[in-house]
């Protein structure tokens, strides 16, 4: 199952991390790299059946139940315009703890814990129009590989579309 | 071996009030809302003071500090009763029933405990 | 050590909030009796309460009121004065003020301003009573010997002599404690025990105290703080304090006695005996208490039959949540097991849900109290509105007794208060009125409650007038509430006075005005999942009907498809469902489409375009949910209906936010989410112009009330020229 994913994978052991650096999990939508604050994640769960919400954007895939809570569920990939896909049991829900509500969002897979140094952390280039980068930390670079770090609180509570908190 | 007190209250803040001033000071305190009540949980209890109102319902204070002296367990526990100023007359019944003294409402914690040190070894 | 006692003022604004509820409740019971003893009784007890707690928590103003009242109070129950209509006004004025003044302590804000007034009212009433002498303001008299500050003095010896009663320790007395007690006043010089009034073995009764002591003590004390150490010893002990010179010699030889008072230093004060524990079996030598009644009117159960534990309401929220949890999931196991189990029951799975169906229901039982807290500020209500109208009401309850989940109960009242006061103010004749009519001069008010089914139901009747057919019709024409009064059902015409707009402030009155409606008392009672109506005579009186849900943690909800989920339409908005063909949907524009069911046009609302199930669905012959809302009807068209099912209602606002059209979601057996339907919601999201369409609501029949269930009968026999200035 995808989420029998190992999170002390490449990570330091706890305890030992500089100060400034930052643990991030990293997941992929089509092929790029993105990472959330390791902090917000509750839990990460197999894809299970979600209940449309009626008037709501698109990226809003509807609500779950999280034993017995009731969870919206937020389309990464429609979030950010990006082809939807068709999802799975191999689909990966990473539920985030964000300003006091609980939250899914959905990814393609879920890859490892990074390790990012604040220095590391280069500011968000322009995305084109597609994409707004206010909810976008910054990139971090590992090896060649380019992660996209994405801050949730903006992500989930204050974008327009979202309008979750309102 | 801690003591252990009974306080009886019909009202709850005040009960309470006392309750916890008394285990402040160390005792276990066992509540009862009226006469009656406290007639029954004194059953079988081993206590080393009593702290009773006079005005309650079912069974008031005076009626209680009777029932309780008949008790051996009671014959010769201090019984403090709970008055107001205006019940100079009550105090007298109580007395007679047996209480060993009486507190006059309004009185804060601190004059609870003193006059608890002078009945309570 | 310093002892905050503030975290107690909360359980005592709720238990005097009790004590005014209950001095309320006697005190109107004494407007028909003014000499019962045992509400009198009941109501000095309250205020007596109030009064001793108050102070305790240093709320004087409180406790300076409740004084002067309990001064009243004692001259009534002595049978010194008589509880007139007068007083009892004045003491239900009294009642509000104190509930003003806790309410003031309690938010910090200013006192009523009428304390003042009623406090000299209170203080006239008493002097009348007992012609003339005048009152003492509350004296803060706070055990004296704790408190008396020693005067600094000289230090002085005294010899100190105490000779202990025989039944000293009877009352809980003990030597030591007083002799230690000396010790830590100065320095003890030295002590002696007298032991010659020692009877011989044989004779001596262990429990009897036969010694006696001399005490030297150097001090700096007063006299009289040293008499004070002697103030609970009883009334046979006698101690004596003299001042001793160096040479020991004493000055003064009185003897004093533990009397209280010099008034008391009476022939009795020296025949209190404890009783012996043989004799006191015999219930002859125990005098029985004059004051204090052995029943009590307190609705509250007595502790020592049924105690009673205060619980913070948001713990018992949540258990109960947690409860719904655990239905759930036990249901979700139970279509596992059926599901690998192939069909083969288990034994064990229905115990176990059994189980936790009753504990389900016990845990919402938690929430429930008894109406008739709120059903005896009704009884206020109609007593004042009555008194400043001039009418003569007789209000009656049943059913007090009946619970409701605490969180309607809290909000019933307001909406009960405005009928309440519409049925004296509109309902209810003046006497000269009803003598020509031929009613009896006084009006009848009924407020009754009862259990049918899953619902409570309130209902209020009156014997007045009743509803005006032609001026209502007129009115709601001119109002614009409707446009015609064509097609309207007698019972229709009666519901419109709940229809939005209806009443406006120009018809405010003293009494049941403020801008209120009765579209208010509509929209209240409909946000906890309740409905209203009113059933009409003229000439003969109106009831008006409110039906509640049970608990507000469940719903009964209408299980429906659309495709492949699955909604939850609330049991209560739905009136019936019905299969139509195509062809009995008509297109009206402006308005939409709509079909006819038995003469009456309504408006369909296809659910799947509302919830954006699908937008081309063309299912024609769709099953169709009519269903109610603020008195229109609107047909719902779904796929399929999939039973009935009580479902724990999900706030969808605690991880999201307020979905239109959308009132909450729960979790099915299966545990999938599922929503439920807000049917305002979605009639706002689709609503034509339906402007016309008539309220219309089907009455039940509540005829058949078992009135065996009369709980109290208030009499509010008023006379107008009785009502006193204050």
């Amino acid at each position: 199952m995808t989420s029998d994913i190992d999170l002390d994978q490449e990570s330091p052991a706890q305890g030992q991390l500089a100060g400034d650096s930052h643990q991030f999990l990293t997941f992929t939508l089509q092929e790029q790299e993105f990472g959330v604050e390791i902090l917000r994640v509750q839990e990460i769960k197999g894809f299970t059946r979600v209940t449309p919400i009626p008037n709501m954007p698109v990226c809003i895939r509807g609500v779950m139940n999280l034993r017995g809570t009731v969870v919206p569920i937020v389309d990464l990939r429609s979030k950010f315009n990006m082809p939807e896909a068709e999802y799975n049991q191999f689909s990966v829900i990473i539920v985030v703890n964000v300003e006091q509500k609980v939250m899914g969002l959905v990814v393609d897979a879920v890859s490892d814990v990074l390790n990012v140094n604040r220095d590391a952390i280069e500011p968000a280039p322009d995305l084109g129009q597609n994409v707004d980068t206010a909810f976008i930390t910054g990139l971090a670079k590992s090896g060649d590989r380019l992660v996209t770090l994405l801050n949730i609180e903006e992500l989930l509570m204050h974008d327009q579309e979202m309008a979750v908190a309102s | 071996m801690s003591k252990t007190a009974l306080v009886v209250d019909d009202s709850t803040s005040m009960r309470q009030m006392v309750a916890f001033t008394l285990q402040s000071a160390g005792f276990e305190v066992v509540e009862g809302c009226d006469g009656k009540d406290a007639l029954a949980k004194s059953q079988g209890g081993n206590f080393n003071l009593v702290v009773t109102d006079l005005n309650m319902p079912n069974m008031d204070g005076i009626t209680l500090i009777k029932e309780l002296r008949t008790l051996p367990a009671f014959k010769f526990i201090p019984i403090l009763m709970l008055t107001t100023e205006s019940q100079d007359e009550k105090k007298q019944q109580g007395r007679a029933a047996g209480a060993t003294g009486w507190m006059t409402k309004p009185f804060n914690p601190e004059q609870l405990l003193q006059v608890v040190a002078k009945v309570v070894k | 050590m310093q002892i905050d006692i503030s975290r107690f003022r909360d359980s005592f604004f709720v238990e005097a909030a009790e004590h005014l509820e209950n001095m309320e409740a006697a005190l109107l019971q004494l407007e028909g009796e003014p000499e019962n003893t045992e509400t009198l009784n009941t109501i000095f007890r309250a205020a007596h309460s109030i009064k001793g707690a108050s102070t305790t928590f240093g709320m004087d103003e409180v406790g300076k009121f409740t004084h002067v009242l309990e001064n009243l109070l004692d001259q009534l129950r002595e049978g010194v004065a008589k509880a007139s209509d007068q007083l009892v006004e004045l003491m239900l004025t009294s009642v509000d003020v104190i509930e003003g003044l806790l309410a003031a302590e309690k938010e910090n804000a200013d006192p009523p301003e009428n304390v003042d007034e009623v406090i000299s009212a209170l203080n006239e009433a008493f002097q009348a009573a007992t012609g003339g002498q005048s009152l003492d303001g509350p004296s803060g008299t706070i055990c004296k010997a704790v408190n008396d500050p020693a005067k600094p003095s000289n230090v002085t010896v005294y010899e100190i002599q105490l000779l202990p009663s025989r039944e000293f320790f009877c009352f809980g007395q003990d030597p030591y404690l007083l002799l230690r007690e000396l010790a830590e006043m100065g320095h003890l010089l030295d002590i002696q025990a007298d032991s010659s009034a020692l009877p011989p073995l044989a004779e001596m009764n262990p429990e009897h105290c036969y010694l006696h002591w001399t005490i030297k003590l150097q001090t700096e004390a007063t006299e009289a703080a040293i008499h004070d150490v002697f103030m609970f010893v009883d009334e046979a002990t006698q101690w004596k304090v003299s001042q001793a010179t160096a040479s020991d010699t004493p000055k003064t030889s009185e003897i004093d006695s533990a009397t209280e008072t010099p008034a008391d230093a009476d022939s009795e004060s020296h025949t209190y005996q404890t009783t012996p524990v043989a004799e006191s079996t015999d219930d002859s030598t125990r005098a029985k208490p004059t004051t204090s009644p052995k029943s009590s009117m307190r609705r509250t159960i007595s502790a020592g039959e049924n105690e009673t534990v205060r619980v913070d309401r948001r713990r018992l929220d949540e258990l109960i949540n947690q409860i719904g949890e655990l239905v759930i999931g036990t249901s979700m196991v139970e279509q596992d097991l059926a599901s690998f189990g192939a069909g083969r029951e288990s034994a064990a799975m229905g115990q176990l849900g059994k189980i936790v169906r009753d504990l389900q229901e016990m845990s919402l039982s938690l929430r429930m109290v008894p109406i008739a807290a709120t059903f005896q500020k009704m009884a206020r209500v109609v007593r004042d509105v009555s008194k400043k109208l001039g009418k003569e009401v007789q209000f009656i309850t049943f059913g007090d007794e009946t619970e409701l989940d605490k969180t309607v109960v809290d909000q019933i009242g307001d909406p009960l208060v405005h009928m309440v006061r519409n049925a004296v103010d509109h309902g209810v004749e003046m006497p000269e009125d009803r003598e020509r009519a031929g009613k009896p001069t006084a009006g009848r008010v009924e407020l009754r409650a009862f259990q049918q089914g899953g619902n409570i139901y309130i209902e209020l009747q009156d014997d007045g007038k009743g509803l005006n057919r032609k001026t209502l019709l007129s009115k709601a024409i001119e109002k614009g509430v409707i446009d015609s009064a064509e097609n309207l059902s007698d019972n229709e015409i009666c519901n419109l006075i709940f229809a939005p707009g209806f009443s406006t402030a120009a018809e405010v009155t003293d009494v049941s005005g403020r801008g209120v409606g009765m579209d208010v008392v509509r929209r209240n009672v409909e946000a906890l999942q309740g409905s209203v109506s009113i059933r009409s005579e003229e000439g003969k009186g109106s009831t008006i009907s409110v039906r509640l849900p049970l608990t507000l943690a469940i719903l009964d909800g209408l299980l429906v498809r659309l495709e492949h989920e699955v909604y939850i339409i609330p049991l209560l908005s739905v009136v019936e469902s019905i299969r139509v063909s195509p062809d009995q949907i008509k297109r009206i524009v402006g308005v939409g489409e709509v079909i006819t069911l038995r003469g009456e046009v309504i408006p369909l609302l296809r659910l799947h375009q509302a919830l954006q199930r699908s937008n081309g669905h063309d299912n024609e012959d769709g099953l169709l949910v009519i269903v109610e809302d603020q008195g229109r009807r609107m047909a719902l068209m779904v796929d399929e209906l999939l039973g009935q099912q009580q479902v724990v209602i999900k706030n969808l606002e605690t991880n999201f936010r307020k979905v239109p059209g959308i009132a909450g979601a729960t979790i099915l057996g299966d545990g999938r989410v599922a929503l439920i339907v807000d049917i305002y919601g979605v009639s706002l999201m689709h609503r034509q112009p339906t402007n016309g369409t008539p309220a219309s609501r089907e009455s039940t029949s509540l005829d058949a009330i078992n009135s065996s269930t009369q709980h109290a009968v208030v009499e509010s026999n008023t006379d107008p020229n009785s009502m006193t200035a204050s």
